[in-house]
């Protein structure tokens, strides 16, 4: 279980969230959202260690993350950035490789196990075909894939993605949720920043939401997105009866 | 009625006075102006007038006070000069002795100018040497002690039968070819350049140790400013070359240019000529 | 096998570079003096002139290759260079102030005291952000300073020329090079290279952008202060002994990437093979081309073939 208590974090002097306190379990797929500024990001970034926090402590089996070394923290937590950056002219496998960068031998060598979870990882997001293409050779949708087997390719128990499916058309957007469903499935602990609600309703089994950088409701998607707190959180209108989820075609 | 009286009287003294004052002042500036003196803008020019007529300097050059100078303690106190018109002005000097390629057409007319001429022979001498004492209206007694000892250096070099070959390397590995003052001073001391380019020339390491001089004439290495340019005395393998072979310093201060110095720089190299045999 | 052509090129110009100078020696006589053969005048120029020139040019090369391709992959900028941050400048401004105030042997001490004082500012001026443009703006901000203080200092020097003299050899040339300079400028170069390709990993987790990279467990400020480092030993032993040779680390790191891809693994370690064969093949042309009395600048040179290549970089925004 990852435990974060009184979390209180942002850029220099501004505090971008406060008071943030809450649980996520393995086997859950946890959806971060909020309307822009409300702190998806900041949350994110504070547990994956990239900004420290005021105050306030995050664990992981036990263990004040904070305490641990950066590389440690790299096993324990893989990241997904908003932004899509790679080498344009760089492999899709080499991509792919640099997810085991916290495991790495000397100038970069990986072991047999390694190459193992690199096959893996490109084999549950659909990416194995792509290996020897290079990143800007591959459309928007494919870099995304391509980015999300790097993240699972740390093999890290706590995996995080701030807006995985941005700008991806929808058979992409379904394709990365249920991808990381069934990473929340094999027993890791996901935590995504969504900005789209029906999609969030529809695949996490939980939803923070966050506003103004506090937590404003945390549970299930239906007790989440109720009414009320769609009203007061995204000044959203909706008719009686909550949010209607998302109907897909098979 | 009393007290305008007194009043123009007052007013009258301060005429008067005043009037004296002026008179006094303006025969002051021509007693001045008809007792000579001579400011020097650069070290070559330096050269000339401490030879020529040290009594008579007012202002040196601004590297008076160098390495490179020949003023003694007492000249070295003298105040500087550069070619700029007000430090110029300010010196009230009578004649200024501008460098070879310095120009000033700001300094007023009852200020004599003299321009030295740049030259790479003996002649040189000469010729800046009668700009100086025409103008200063000196004897010529100097000059023709000068010519003596030209002729008599000339006249050693033709009766002495060995012509030793000679290379010039100064502290920046610089050499001096053919048509240039310090060749002009190895031929009157009876020696052979043995560089065969004409003009100031800087031979590259490897043409350098390929030379092979009966004597090397080093300048400036004892005088000289430190600088990225020093090769000749931190090269080692030049530094091994140049000690493999007799060798005679000759100050850096002799010859900044063909000046008197010149002179004794040639005479000292005929010295070591003659100590090689 | 494109590693294998690429080291035989390097030892080619090497070795080439004994057999080009201003005195003509033929194939055979050079041959002999190089092992230690023929007239002693030959084997002078052969071992103690024209060997230790063509080492210099490879060593100082090698160091201006790695850290331009190490700067460039750190700030995932084409047009960065080690001049870029400063280094060059500072590296210069401390070795001409030993020069002209009289402490010649200094010199190579002084230009790296110069970088790392340079250096520290940088990493003063861009403070705890540790994002590449703040990086390029400190070093631009610190070489404009450093250029700065060099010409003051120059007014007042006790050498009248010496901002003359100092144009000149801000030109570079690898002219005056000794076994005495590259006991000196080897050792620091090559310690800088290893630190350079030690660091490779992290320069190429960094390609995924700043926030994965640390994410990845790489951590920001240990990767600057080493690349700091390292480029500082590079181009301060580099400066201290041949003057400023620009561009070097800006072109050579586009043609390896070119042929070997952009991996920075790779990438700072052939540069620098590339930088030593290139720098010397560079050498070579000057040879070729100085006339008598009348010596071309090796930085004039690399200037000529760099600055038109940076050009068509800045026109084409090339990405890496």
């Amino acid at each position: 279980m990852i435990h974060i208590n009184n979390l209180l974090s942002g850029y220099g002097p501004c505090d971008v969230i406060r008071n943030i306190s809450t649980e996520g379990k393995y086997g859950e797929l946890i959806a971060l959202v909020g309307p822009n500024g409300s702190g998806k990001s900041t949350l994110l970034k504070t547990i994956a260690g990239i900004i420290t926090p005021s105050s306030g402590t995050i664990k992981y089996a036990g263990e004040n993350l904070s305490s641990l070394s950066i590389r440690k923290r790299a096993k324990i937590i893989s990241y997904l950035a908003q932004n899509r950056e790679a080498y344009p002219s760089m492999p899709v496998y080499e991509i792919v490789e640099l997810g085991r960068a916290p495991y790495r031998g000397s100038l970069g060598k990986i072991s047999s196990a390694g190459k193992d979870i690199i096959e893996n990882a490109l084999n549950r997001t659909k990416t194995d075909m792509l290996k020897n293409r290079k990143f800007n050779n591959l459309s928007g949708g494919e870099q995304a894939r391509v980015l999300l087997a790097r993240a699972l390719a740390v093999d890290a128990p706590i995996l995080l993605a701030d807006e995985p499916i941005s700008a991806l058309d929808p058979a992409f957007q379904i394709s990365m949720m249920q991808t990381l469903q069934n990473e929340a499935k094999n027993g890791r602990i996901v935590i995504a920043a969504l900005h789209d609600l029906s999609l969030a309703s529809q695949f996490s089994n939980k939803i923070w939401m966050l506003n103004n950088g506090e937590i404003v409701a945390k549970g299930t998607p239906k007790k989440v997105l109720s009414a009320e707190n769609l009203k007061n959180t995204f000044q959203l209108k909706l008719p009686k009866g909550g949010f209607k989820q998302l109907q897909l075609a098979n | 009625m009393i007290f305008a009286i007194s009043n123009i009287i007052r007013k009258l003294c301060t005429c008067i006075l005043l009037c004296f004052t002026s008179a006094f002042i303006l025969s002051i500036e021509t007693i001045a102006l008809e007792t000579k003196s001579i400011a020097s803008t650069s070290l070559c020019g330096d050269s000339y007038i401490l030879a020529l007529a040290p009594q008579k300097i007012s202002h040196l050059s601004w590297q008076s006070r160098s390495l490179l100078s020949t003023a003694d303690d007492r000249q070295k106190k003298l105040p500087q000069v550069w070619n700029d018109t007000e430090i110029l002005l300010n010196s009230n000097a009578s004649h200024i002795l501008l460098g070879s390629g310095e120009t000033n057409n700001k300094l007023p007319s009852k200020i004599q100018k003299i321009e030295l001429k740049w030259g790479e022979s003996f002649e040189t001498i000469r010729s800046n040497a009668e700009l100086i004492i025409n103008s200063l209206g000196l004897e010529k007694d100097i000059v023709d002690n000068w010519e003596e000892r030209i002729r008599t250096l000339h006249q050693n070099a033709k009766n002495r039968k060995f012509k030793p070959k000679i290379l010039y390397l100064s502290r920046s590995g610089s050499s001096a070819g053919l048509d240039t003052f310090v060749d002009a001073a190895i031929k009157y001391a009876g020696g052979v350049n043995i560089v065969k380019n004409t003009g100031w020339y800087k031979p590259d390491p490897e043409q350098l140790i390929k030379y092979d001089p009966d004597l090397i004439i080093t300048s400036y290495f004892s005088s000289g400013y430190e600088s990225v340019e020093a090769i000749a005395v931190r090269n080692k393998v030049i530094e091994r070359f140049i000690h493999s072979h007799p060798v005679v310093e000759i100050e850096g201060s002799l010859w900044p240019c063909a000046g008197p110095g010149l002179i004794q720089a040639s005479e000292k190299i005929a010295i070591a000529i003659d100590n090689l045999s | 096998m494109k590693l294998i052509i690429l080291i035989i090129c390097t030892l080619s110009c090497v070795l080439f570079s004994l057999f080009i100078g201003t005195v003509n020696l033929s194939f055979l006589e050079t041959l002999k003096a190089l092992i230690g053969q023929g007239s002693e005048t030959n084997k002078i120029i052969i071992r103690e002139l024209r060997l230790p020139r063509s080492i210099t040019g490879a060593v100082i090369g090698a160091g201006l290759g790695a850290s331009g391709a190490a700067l460039q992959s750190y700030t995932r900028n084409p047009l960065a260079a080690p001049g870029i941050l400063g280094f060059t400048a500072c590296a210069a401004l401390g070795a001409v102030i030993a020069l002209y105030y009289g402490y010649y042997n200094w010199i190579p001490l002084a230009a790296l005291v110069g970088t790392a004082i340079g250096a520290f500012l940088i990493l003063k001026i861009s403070g705890n952000r540790k994002s590449a443009s703040t990086l390029i703006l400190a070093g631009v901000g610190v070489s404009a300073l450093a250029t700065a203080i060099t010409g003051l200092t120059m007014n007042f020097s006790p050498n009248p020329w010496a901002l003359s003299e100092m144009v000149y050899w801000l030109m570079g040339s690898l002219n005056n090079s000794q076994f005495t300079d590259l006991m000196i400028c080897a050792p620091l170069t090559v310690i800088g290279i290893v630190l350079l390709t030690l660091i490779g990993p992290d320069l190429k987790a960094l390609s995924l952008g700043e926030e994965t990279a640390i994410s990845l467990g790489v951590s920001l400020g240990r990767l600057r202060a080493i690349l700091i480092i390292g480029s500082a030993l590079c181009v301060g032993s580099g400066v201290a002994i041949a003057g400023a040779i620009g561009f070097i680390g800006l072109f050579i790191p586009h043609i390896i990437r070119l042929i070997f891809g952009a991996d920075p693994i790779k990438l700072v370690p052939l540069s620098a093979i590339a930088g030593a064969g290139f720098l010397v093949f560079a050498d070579i042309i000057t040879r070729f081309l100085t006339g008598p009395g009348t010596q071309l600048y090796l930085g004039i040179l690399t200037s000529l073939i760099g600055v038109p290549f940076f050009l068509y970089l800045a026109v084409k925004e090339t990405k890496l």
